[in-house]
């Protein structure tokens, strides 16, 4: 009976350490949600080895990446892992969505999860239904303002975990012109039994048109740090896990209706305001100045609040001053109040009445324009002492004893009337261009001209070289005897000057053949010395022959001289050659 | 001839064609006209008929065009505050003080007319730092940084020459490297002017609506008024995108807006 029970006890150890579960299955946390409503998918994944499923056809939702977790059990000696995907669905759009089978392959078999539906319902879940650990409402304190109407847009984030790598995404309010009311408040409330940590946001907004207007949902992208239950693993160690959500407000749509047919004077001003009116003095005499001071406030759009004045009045200077406008954000509502304040400076003596100043604006309350009115005010102006003028300014007499000067009027500076007011201010572009390059070209030519200066200081012979080619064709262009004979004395006097003062000896003295030998001393190559030699010896001869025989009339001037020329010149290069 | 001869030949008739081109640019004066047309835009902007002034400045302003004054902008702009244009008037101040960019008056009277403007705008100016940083670029009109830049650049030059015959001269090789940064900078500096200027619009209109596309059924985003400055960003057609800070931005009819590139 023993062996029997140890058999069945081995058998069943034996069986289930074979019979290890492989597969692949998928689960979602619900399966009937809103639009923009989120819902965890998790896959799960157990076998021997860790394969990366493929995931169904999720166009129909916004997917976000929710985190991988991985268990590994040793049961029998034989080792298995079991991975979780989780992925957070947000579903587009309403409808009924099947989802399809995710897949796996294991061992080389491939593995398949049940399919689903999820069924997405248009009716919006109201907040109650949303007490999950994290949640965002948004709501607007009026669904059917008048275009230009103050409303309030409050954005609530309940939370009752711990929350990283938090950013929120506010709505755009691309449809109204807005503004923020205050800092974000923080504050608890307990929402069905459970206590929430609520962060409010608050902006005022005014639709510009009339029409159906949606206000956008808010989203919140967070990772919720959540406990985990201990498992009994070896490596189930990690108490909490993160979870990353995407956590929606839902959009809020507007029935923005039209103003009423506007009222004469409309100022624009949609809300609650009142006006009043103050002045500074009511008797004063002719010439003095009084302050009338004009506020406008309330609630509502005050960014458009105007001057309401539009004074004319006989027997006065006005001096308007710059309005002073004041908003308050921190209240409930976008209040505020614009200060619009006039010097009255009286030109004439006698009782004038102020008339009342009147504000039209759009009261949403009862759908209507109003107006608010100030009341008349009497001004009693007495003849000013002694000559009556006009005080721009009036004195004040400060604490310190010290006149202190109170600007009533401003106004701009005169024009400029001398005739240099049309005189060049400006450059023209090819002078500045010129007057830039020029230094450059400068010191460049200083540069090459001292560069030379130093070479022929440093180097004897080039200086030599250079005078002595400069005094040879100096006497060539010089030369002034028609004469045939004269003209070869003094281009053979010239090219052995030349010589001479190269090879620093006495040239007139030289001989062709005398010429031929310094010259091949000094490196100057066979055919250049021969024919050197050669024009020596026709211009000795030209110099003996007095019946002309020996050239041509060209030959004997012109011709002879360029020969000569030519002949120097190559010389020099030669000379150059051989010095370098 | 030699190459250093031709050189500094070639040299000596770039400087006789540079002063003679200077000397050109010093005869040439703006034609009478444009004084017989400032001397009658003054005298109707004493008369009080502003309208005909800013015709007559106008007029001189385009007749001098090379010449470009900033008096004359200045005096359009006063006519046109006058006349009730606000939005113009300070894109005339601008270009004015563009032109003399350290003028009290100029100053004084773009100041009054930012006054009267409604939005709640800040005017397009740099940041304190970069006007700190680099106060010559904001204090020097274009001018005065090309003069200022072929100054140093000459001096530079006339410095490196000396250096070829002193060369010992510790001073002089101070001098150079003194003009080698100051012509750096001053050289930088109209670059940039040149390469990136400023770009700003002023709504000429009583009131324009700024729209979120170049057509007028798109949605208005929000309305400004006269006088109010933005950057302009391009032109697309009849339109300019513009901006009045880093959130809000939109497309504005040309025709409503002064554009300046200053």
């Amino acid at each position: 009976m023993r062996w029997v029970a140890l058999c069945g006890l081995l058998s069943w150890l034996i069986h289930g350490g074979t019979a290890l579960a492989m597969g692949i299955t998928a689960t979602v946390d619900r399966t009937e949600v809103t639009p923009g409503e989120q819902i965890t998918l998790r896959i799960n994944v157990d076998g021997s080895q860790l394969t990366e499923p493929t995931l169904p056809d999720l166009r129909a939702f916004d997917v976000y990446p929710g985190g991988t977790s991985r268990q590994m059990n040793m049961i029998n000696g034989t080792v298995s892992s079991n991975v979780t995907y989780s992925y957070v669905l947000v579903p587009k759009a309403a409808g009924n969505i099947r989802v399809g089978a995710a897949s796996v392959q294991i061992d080389g078999e491939v593995y398949t999860s049940s399919p689903f539906t999820i069924r997405v319902s248009r009716d919006v879940v109201t907040p109650k239904k949303q007490r999950g650990n994290v949640f965002v409402t948004g709501s607007v304190s009026n669904k059917n303002p008048y275009a230009g109407e103050q409303i309030i847009y409050t954005l609530r984030i309940f939370v009752r975990a711990q929350l990283a790598s938090a950013s929120i995404d506010m709505p755009d309010f691309d449809a109204f012109v807005s503004e923020a009311l205050g800092d974000k408040r923080e504050y608890n409330k307990v929402v069905g039994g459970k206590q929430y940590t609520v962060t409010e946001f608050r902006r005022a907004l005014f639709a510009q048109t009339a029409g159906s207007v949606v206000v956008p949902g808010a989203a919140l992208t967070a990772e919720v740090i959540e406990r985990r239950q201990r498992g009994f693993g070896l490596f189930d160690i990690a108490p909490m896990r993160g979870r990353r959500g995407v956590f929606r407000s839902h959009p809020i749509t507007l029935t923005v209706r039209p103003l009423p047919a506007a009222s004469k004077n409309f100022s624009d001003l949609i809300g609650k305001f009142k006006i009043s009116a103050q002045l500074s003095k009511a008797e004063l005499k002719v010439g003095e100045t009084t302050t009338l001071t004009v506020v406008v406030s309330g609630a509502g759009n005050v960014g458009a609040i105007r001057d309401p004045m539009n004074l004319v009045l006989d027997g006065f200077k006005i001096y308007p001053d710059k309005p002073v406008m004041k908003i308050n954000k921190e209240g409930k509502m976008l209040r505020g109040s614009k200060t619009f304040r006039k010097g009255l400076v009286p030109t004439h003596h006698g009782t004038q009445q102020l008339p009342a100043i009147e504000l039209v604006y759009f009261s949403p309350t009862s759908g209507s324009y109003k107006t608010a009115r100030t009341k008349t005010m009497p001004i009693t102006i007495h003849p000013a002492d002694g000559k009556e003028e006009l005080r721009l300014t009036e004195l004040m007499t400060s604490s310190s004893g010290k006149i202190a000067v109170r600007v009533i009027a401003d106004d701009i500076r005169p024009p400029y009337v001398a005739l240099d007011a049309i005189k060049r201010t400006g450059m023209g572009l090819t002078p500045a261009a010129l007057a830039l390059c020029l230094p450059p070209f400068m010191f460049l030519g200083i540069f090459l001209w001292r560069n030379r200066i130093n070479r022929e200081a440093s180097d004897g012979r080039l200086l030599r070289r250079r005078k002595a080619r400069g005094a040879g064709l100096k006497i060539l262009q010089n030369l002034k005897d028609d004469n045939a004979a004269g003209i070869a004395v003094e281009t053979s006097k010239a090219l052995r000057r030349y010589i001479g003062d190269v090879l620093g000896i006495e040239g007139l003295a030289l001989t062709p053949e005398d010429a031929a030998l310094r010259l091949e001393d000094a490196g100057v190559d066979e055919p250049l010395k021969k024919e050197v030699a050669a024009y020596l010896r026709q211009c000795e001869a030209l110099q003996y022959d007095a019946a002309g025989n020996s050239f041509t009339p060209n030959t004997r001037t012109h011709g002879g001289v360029r020969t000569a020329k030519n002949l120097i010149q190559r010389l020099d290069k030669c000379m150059m050659k051989v010095a370098s | 001839m030699h190459d250093e001869g031709r050189i500094m030949m070639a040299g000596v008739w770039m400087t006789v064609l540079a002063v003679a081109l200077g000397q050109a640019g010093a005869d040439v004066r703006p034609a009478v006209d444009a004084g017989t047309l400032f001397i009658n835009a003054n005298e109707a902007y004493t008369e009080g008929a502003y309208a005909d002034a800013v015709v007559f400045y106008k007029k001189a302003i385009d007749v001098s065009d090379n010449f470009a004054s900033g008096y004359l902008w200045y005096n359009l702009g006063n006519a046109q505050l006058r006349q009730g244009a606000l939005g113009e008037a300070i894109a005339s101040y601008l270009r004015a003080q563009h032109l003399l960019p350290r003028h009290a008056d100029i100053a004084a009277n773009l100041a009054f007319a930012r006054k009267s403007t409604k939005d709640a705008l800040d005017p397009i100016v740099p940041s304190p730092i970069l006007r700190t940083l680099f106060f010559w670029h904001f204090i020097l009109s274009k001018a005065e940084l090309f003069k200022g830049l072929i100054c140093c650049n000459g001096l530079l030059f006339l410095l490196l020459g000396a250096q070829l015959f002193f060369r010992d001269s510790e001073w002089i090789r101070f001098g150079a490297w003194f003009f080698v940064f100051l012509t750096l900078v001053l050289g930088l500096s109209t670059i940039w002017r040149y390469a990136a200027p400023r770009r700003i619009a002023v709504v000429r209109s009583v009131e324009v609506e700024v729209h979120s596309g170049t057509a007028e059924d798109t949605l208005v985003l929000f309305k400004l008024h006269a006088g109010a400055e933005m950057k302009w960003i391009e032109q697309q057609g009849d339109w300019l995108r513009i901006s009045i800070d880093a959130q809000r931005q939109g497309w504005v009819a040309a025709q409503s807006v002064v554009p300046l590139l200053l």
